[in-house]
């Protein structure tokens, strides 16, 4: 079962996200990652970690995807033509996941080639949501602080670049 | 129940001063409205100052802090006084910029803080998340540093160009750290080595290790991954320039040498030969690039590309003798320890230099919206600003090498130390590029001294930056005469990394 869900995963994420670097328009451009968010919370799923498996969906594919969406409405780009000049090669990208699909839920009745499972047995509380509080708190502390410090960096960085003098509020 | 580990709080003092001082200063600029220009410049130095004193008052255990994460000891706490005087100078340089011309950039500040506090953490990570994280604090501080002139065209387009590479070299040593972690099961050094060590990696380790060094080899600018350099040096403000110039270099060789001498000390014979012919590709074309170069800041930035290659031969020359005896630990070699010291002592040399030459450009101030940029700007420049042109003159002896200098002493260490480990044919080829600099570089003393053309535009004054220019100028000197003291804490430093 992990097996399929391995290769379903990985099978969206990459489509995703060649569809996402190759479309024309920022708006689809934006939906096709969410299937790529999808895919990477499938794996998670598959790694027996439910919670950041939802925690992926509600924040990823839910609220950072509103704000891109957003981001992309305020700032009103040039429309470009979706259709015109789009590379063709997502079509038949497109029919290789169902096919992979298909190829990877039979192999499991094909003898000698079954998927591999998780191997071993699983620690007590893996994946609950009190392991990934007490790791990313206890162990991984300076790291979680330390992207607390790059994301004031990156929004001071936006704020300079993004704005011009006439519109910073307190001036 | 949540179990921090351990916490020593002398040993991340630095760190704590540094990154709250980043934010006050942020804070401070944001809502105190009766703030002038110069009360900010104050805050930012007392910052760098308290965090200087902190680490001179507050002697902690050395050693693996928060679970392995980081280490402190006297090779980071070398380069933590490094980039904590790297960054003093560029306040004061870019606080000198601004109070020359009307288009003040308050950010600058708290990003010169956030920017040192990444490249301190980058130095002394002990795992591949922080040595990440650490770039990347300081490469978005850099970026947005890099846009220093708001609506200025060649600025921004510098600025998108850092960005986008940047990203796209971060993924690659995303990417690789990923597979490194696959193959270790951890992300420490400590992990990496007892895999690297026992060659079990496997295929897959080796493309790992080869995308995080593509990763170093973006920031360090060495050759193939060199494109960005003089666009980007070519379009950011001088002040800024200097800062990438020194600190981003110091501070990702710091992180290069400790990542290849504790985490891969058994790897050398997979790496070495990569490295020699990047080594050889680096030097030769920085230098061959930077004869043909009419802008001063251009030159400088494919003279920081040639120096890179001299710094990987330091490098080289420490993976080689464990490559020959495989089972020998590092520190028990006197050619790894003078490789090391010679490392380190060039990295002092190499920040000074650049930082005078830069000082010098930058003071010369704008005209017409551009910096003094073209190498003949400076024509005459002895008759009309003795001061900035001796500055300027002594920084081009020692980049060039010419004895007297710091310069001439770095790469002394550094060629001795690569013959000593049979690196004969490339410390040669190194001793030939150096040569080859000599023209590009002296270049800009005639122009400055042979002739008294008095017409040029460029005539800025600023005596903080040039009083700060010209102490650097003078330690390049007098570490070029007397070097003794100073070469023994780069050895007895490097001396605690390999413990």
């Amino acid at each position: 079962m992990e097996g399929f869900l391995f290769y379903l995963g990985g099978a969206m994420m990459l489509l995703g996200g060649v569809a996402m670097v190759a479309s024309r328009s920022a708006v689809s451009a934006a939906c096709w990652l969410v299937l790529s968010f999808l895919g990477s919370a499938a794996l998670f799923a598959a790694l027996q970690a439910p919670f950041l498996a939802v925690l992926q969906i509600l924040v990823y594919a839910g609220a950072i995807m509103v704000l891109f969406l957003f981001v992309i409405m305020m700032l009103e780009g040039p429309v470009m033509p979706a259709e015109a000049g789009r590379p063709k090669f997502w079509i038949p990208a497109g029919a290789l996941v169902p096919a992979a699909i298909i190829l990877v839920a039979t192999a499991r009745w094909v003898p000698g080639a079954g998927l591999p499972g998780f191997p071993g047995d699983l620690p007590p509380g893996f994946g609950q949501p009190v392991r990934v509080a007490q790791l990313l708190l206890g162990e991984y502390l300076l790291a979680f602080e330390l992207i607390s410090i790059v994301l004031v960096v990156a929004i001071i960085g936006a704020l300079a670049l993004g704005s011009n003098e006439r519109t910073l509020p307190w001036k | 129940m949540i179990t921090v580990p351990p916490v020593n709080w002398p040993a991340l003092l630095p760190y704590l001063v540094i990154g709250g001082g980043g934010l006050v200063v942020m804070l401070v600029d944001a809502f105190v409205r009766t703030l002038r220009k110069d009360h900010l410049t104050a805050l930012t130095g007392l910052v760098f100052l308290g965090a200087a004193i902190a680490m001179i008052a507050v002697k902690p255990e050395p050693g693996p802090q928060l679970g392995g994460m980081l280490t402190v000891q006297m090779y980071t706490r070398f380069f933590d006084f490094l980039l904590l005087g790297i960054g003093l100078v560029t306040t004061v340089y870019g606080s000198a910029v601004y109070s020359q011309d009307g288009d003040y950039r308050p950010e600058f500040y708290p990003l010169v803080l956030f920017a040192v506090l990444g490249m301190m953490v980058l130095v002394a990570a002990s795992d591949l998340l922080i040595l990440f994280l650490g770039i990347e604090t300081m490469s978005l501080a850099v970026y947005a540093l890099v846009c220093g002139r708001r609506g200025e065209l060649r600025s921004s387009e510098a600025a998108l160009k850092y960005l986008l590479l940047g990203s796209f070299a971060s993924a690659f040593l995303l990417m690789g750290a990923a597979l490194l972690y696959g193959c270790a099961g951890g992300t420490s050094y400590a992990a990496l080595a007892a895999v690297g060590g026992t060659g079990e990696g496997g295929p897959l380790f080796a493309v790992g290790l080869g995308l995080v060094l593509v990763g170093f080899a973006f920031k360090v600018a060495m050759v193939p991954f060199h494109m960005w350099t003089p666009d980007v040096y070519d379009g950011a403000p001088a002040h800024v320039t200097g800062f990438m110039a020194t600190a981003v270099k110091a501070a990702a060789f710091g992180a290069l040498i400790r990542f290849v001498t504790i985490a891969l000390p058994g790897l050398a014979a997979h790496w070495s030969g990569l490295l020699t012919v990047l080594t050889v590709l680096t030097m030769t074309a920085g230098n061959l690039l930077a004869l043909v170069q009419a802008s001063i800041k251009r030159m400088l930035a494919y003279s920081s590309i040639a120096h890179a290659g001299y710094l990987l031969l330091g490098v080289l020359a420490i993976l080689a003798p464990a490559g020959g005896d495989p089972g020998r630990p590092l520190r028990e070699s006197a050619v790894v320890q003078a490789a090391g010291s010679g490392l380190l002592f060039y990295l002092l040399g190499y920040c000074l230099m650049n930082l005078a030459a830069f000082g010098v450009i930058s003071q010369l101030g704008r005209s017409g919206g551009v910096e003094a940029d073209q190498v003949d700007h400076y024509r005459g420049l002895s008759g009309r600003q003795p001061v900035a042109a001796a500055v300027l003159a002594v920084a081009m002896f020692s980049l060039a090498g010419i004895p007297g200098t710091v310069g001439f002493l770095g790469k002394f260490y550094l060629f001795e130390a690569a013959i000593r480990a049979q690196l004969v044919p490339l410390a040669i080829w190194g001793v030939v590029n150096s040569l080859l600099s000599v023209y590009y570089y002296l270049r800009v003393v005639v122009v400055m001294y042979m002739s008294d053309d008095q017409t040029e535009p460029f005539d800025g004054r600023n005596w903080e930056t040039i009083l700060l220019a010209g102490c650097l100028a003078a330690l390049v000197v007098l570490l070029g005469v007397f070097p003794a003291a100073v070469h023994g804490l780069t050895s007895l430093a490097f001396g605690t990394m390999l413990g």
